[in-house]
């Protein structure tokens, strides 16, 4: 969707229900959200919805960042990890890899 | 007209290469077949074995003949990883180790030539066979088999195969000699001639980890990665076993062996001499027709011995929990068994008894006198009665050897524990026969003495060392034999090979097992003539080829019970604890050896960046080429204006 031909109450409503759907642990919306309006939020020339489409971006931005943090951080505990926690770490597994601890 | 004539043969030649085409594959790899490989096992705390990265590992191939090639390995060698390839004579744990150590070797291939003498000793058992799970410490000064190297029980972080066959080691010798040998401190430079070997295992950790991962769990692919070792006991009694038995006396011997090598565990020395006095001395006691009072004897082939017991372990917890039903459906009871009497290695020689709790036993004192051996009091070597000793100390038990204080026998376990080593020719009326007719007739004797408490009637002992030569024959020479052929039904085929005795994992039986069972039916059970092959399989009972080849109905009430480790069956059982064998297997699912020729490390880089090159390249030219398609190809004005009013469209509808 070319968003410079979006009116721009519509755009805001985008904006705001892919923050509001971002809550439903979907990190990637936010990602989304930020990075599609970025552009909207910062560079375009100011207009009446501007404002708040900003502080959405901000916060979907901020959400994201801390989701990539938190996964990043779980990812790297758990790879490591996870042949030093044996059966806890088979329990919460989906695929156990073949031929290594 | 000569031009005319080679054109039309170049076009039979190409259609010709087009019809019988050859993988490409097949003109890079030669496979090299006849090969086996060591493989993984696990138990409640360790791996063990050999496995390979799940796509096989390369090396380039060094012939290790002698301590200066490991050097080399050690400190000069370039163009590694390496896949060592080792005669027999080198094929000790110091060398293993040292190779192990360099971190530049990625394979073993072990070779044998037959016509070179064979080794003064190879036994990859542990000293102290079964150290961990026996009723009498191994002393670590004096160990039962002071040759045992210990390979069967190392984790090796390379993949090891031993190849059986001489001209495909003569082609990897010529590849080596032309390729690799000649300028070794420019061997980085060219071409190498390499080995791939590939034996990926599943199984990880331990057989706690593997067996849990293995369970059926809430995903969508369900794996197998181990399985318990284990097979199946075999049992035959005297008489059936009747409500008013007092007591039993117990004859066993182990039935199993093992080695490094999938398929390759002739046992000669370490088990069959034992069972095959044990099939003969039943044959013998069964001619004697005894009538049994209140003594029975049962004679009992364990399984799955060399890996802590598993077969008496098991026998010994069906027995205490009131669960051994195998004998015509009685239970038999633990504290019913009086005495148990096992026949360990056996041959040439001297023999000896080693006995635990004798004092009233008058078997054992007859067993001296009539075999001239030396008693060993309170001696328990690394066999099955451990187990026995283990649930009761109390209980009279001997061990029938021709070992004293150590194994005589240099082979035990292992792949050279084959009939050569014992010494054993075929149609040789050898002594090895008579030695182990000696100890089958007189236990026999000594046996019916005890349960009629009447002298044996004499009879001709020439029959049981006879049938002990060709019973020998069809473990170590070729499971093509005879009796083999008599114990099976009709028009089976038998492999020509010497059967491995390996346990196994329990899901699979073992053909040894079942052939020994069927051996031991057609050399006790009662044959029933008048029976056809069709009511035979109505009543249930063995239809089997016969001594004359002819098919004979054969009722016996030889019977399995299972050997899988009682660790296994219990609920929740701490595999840790060591109380049973907790052996398992990894699976695998290709063992495979392939040679080829691996390009230098310059070539392979070139290889790489011209690859990357000509993508880059590729994506410039189609970018190119795109964005001036109007002018190369003269599009039709129609197909870009349609373009352009496609694209217009969504426009008009946001506008």
């Amino acid at each position: 969707m070319d968003l410079s031909k979006v009116p721009n109450e519509k755009k805001l409503n985008l904006c705001r229900w892919y923050f509001r759907a971002g809550f439903a642990l979907l990190p990637f919306l936010w990602t989304v959200n930020a990075i599609w309006f970025a552009k909207e939020a910062f560079v375009a020339p100011h207009y009446e919805e501007q404002k708040q489409i900003k502080k959405y971006v901000i916060f979907s931005g901020i959400g994201a960042v801390l989701w990539t943090i938190a996964l990043l951080a779980w990812i790297i505990t758990f790879q490591t990890q996870r042949a030093a926690w044996g059966e806890f770490a088979d329990s919460i597994s989906y695929i156990i890899p073949s031929g290594i601890p | 007209m000569a031009q005319l004539l080679d054109w039309r043969f170049l076009l039979l030649f190409i259609a010709i290469n087009a019809v019988s085409s050859k993988r490409i594959k097949d003109m890079i790899y030669m496979p090299v077949d006849g090969v086996t490989a060591c493989f993984r096992r696990h138990n409640g705390s360790h791996q063990f074995g050999c496995s390979s990265p799940r796509a096989g590992s390369v090396g380039v191939i060094q012939l290790v003949d002698s301590d200066s090639d490991i050097k080399w390995l050690q400190e000069n060698a370039t163009a590694g990883p390496y896949a060592a390839v080792l005669p027999f004579s080198m094929f000790t744990r110091d060398v293993l180790i040292r190779l192990r150590n360099t971190n530049n070797v990625n394979g073993i291939l072990l070779t044998r030539n037959t016509t070179i003498e064979r080794p003064s000793h190879y036994s990859p058992a542990d000293t102290c066979p079964n150290r961990y799970s026996g009723y009498k410490q191994c002393d670590n000064e004096k160990p039962w088999n002071p040759v045992g190297s210990s390979l069967l029980l190392e984790d090796w972080p390379f993949p090891i195969f031993y190849l059986l066959n001489d001209t495909q080691l003569e082609d990897i010798k010529k590849c080596y000699w032309t390729h690799n040998a000649h300028d070794l401190e420019g061997q980085s430079k060219r071409s190498l001639c390499a080995l791939e070997l590939k034996a990926f295992m599943f199984a990880a950790v331990d057989s706690e980890a593997c067996i849990r991962r293995s369970n059926p769990r809430l995903t969508f692919n369900p794996s197998q990665f181990c399985d318990p070792l284990g097979d199946r006991n075999i049992h035959w009694a005297v008489a059936p076993i009747t409500d008013d038995l007092e007591s039993v006396i117990l004859v066993t011997a182990k039935l199993d062996s093992s080695s490094l090598f999938n398929d390759l565990s002739p046992g000669a020395g370490g088990a069959v001499t034992g069972f095959v006095t044990l099939l003969a001395t039943a044959y013998y006691l069964n001619t004697l027709n005894a009538t049994i009072n209140k003594t029975n004897v049962v004679f009992s082939l364990l399984n799955g011995e060399d890996f802590d017991y598993i077969g008496s372990s098991r026998f010994v917890y069906d027995l205490k929990g009131g669960n051994f039903n195998s004998l015509g459906g009685k239970t038999l009871l633990f504290d019913q068994i009086s005495s148990v009497i096992e026949l360990s290695q056996l041959g040439r020689g001297p023999l000896y008894l080693h006995a635990s709790n004798y004092e009233d036993n008058q078997i054992l004192t007859q067993l001296q006198a009539a075999l001239s051996a030396t008693i060993l009091k309170d001696s328990v070597p690394p066999a099955s009665v451990q187990s026995f000793l283990k649930a009761n100390s109390n209980l009279s038990a001997t061990v029938i050897s021709n070992y004293k204080e150590e194994f005589i026998y240099r082979y035990y376990q292992g792949i050279l524990d084959d009939g050569e080593s014992i010494g054993y020719k075929r149609n040789d009326s050898s002594t090895l026969a008579s030695h182990l007719a000696k100890v089958a007739i007189n236990l026999g004797n000594i046996l019916y003495q005890n349960i009629t408490s009447s002298p044996p009637r004499s009879t001709d002992e020439i029959i049981v060392e006879e049938l002990i030569a060709e019973i020998l024959t069809c473990y170590l020479d070729s499971a093509k034999c005879d009796l083999f052929r008599a114990a099976s039904a009709p028009g089976v085929k038998l492999p020509s090979n010497t059967l491995p005795l390996y346990v196994g994992v329990n899901r699979s039986p073992v053909p040894a097992v079942s052939l020994t069972w069927q051996l031991f039916a057609l050399l006790t059970g009662e044959k029933l003539p008048q029976l056809n092959s069709t009511v035979c399989h109505d009543k249930r009972l063995a239809w089997m080829a016969g001594i004359n080849f002819t098919g004979i109905c054969i009722s016996s009430s030889v019977n399995y019970s299972m050997a899988v480790s009682p660790a296994f069956i219990i609920e929740g059982y701490d595999m840790k604890s060591g109380v049973y064998s907790t052996w398992t297997e990894s699976v695998w699912q290709y063992l495979s050896v392939r040679m080829f020729l691996k390009p230098s490390a310059a070539v392979e880089r070139l290889s790489m960046i011209v690859g990357c090159v000509v993508a880059s390249i590729s994506f410039v030219v189609v970018w190119f080429i795109n964005s001036r398609a109007d002018i190369l190809f003269g599009t039709s004005v129609l197909s870009s204006v349609g373009t352009s009013i496609a694209r217009d469209t969504p426009r008009t509808t946001y506008q």
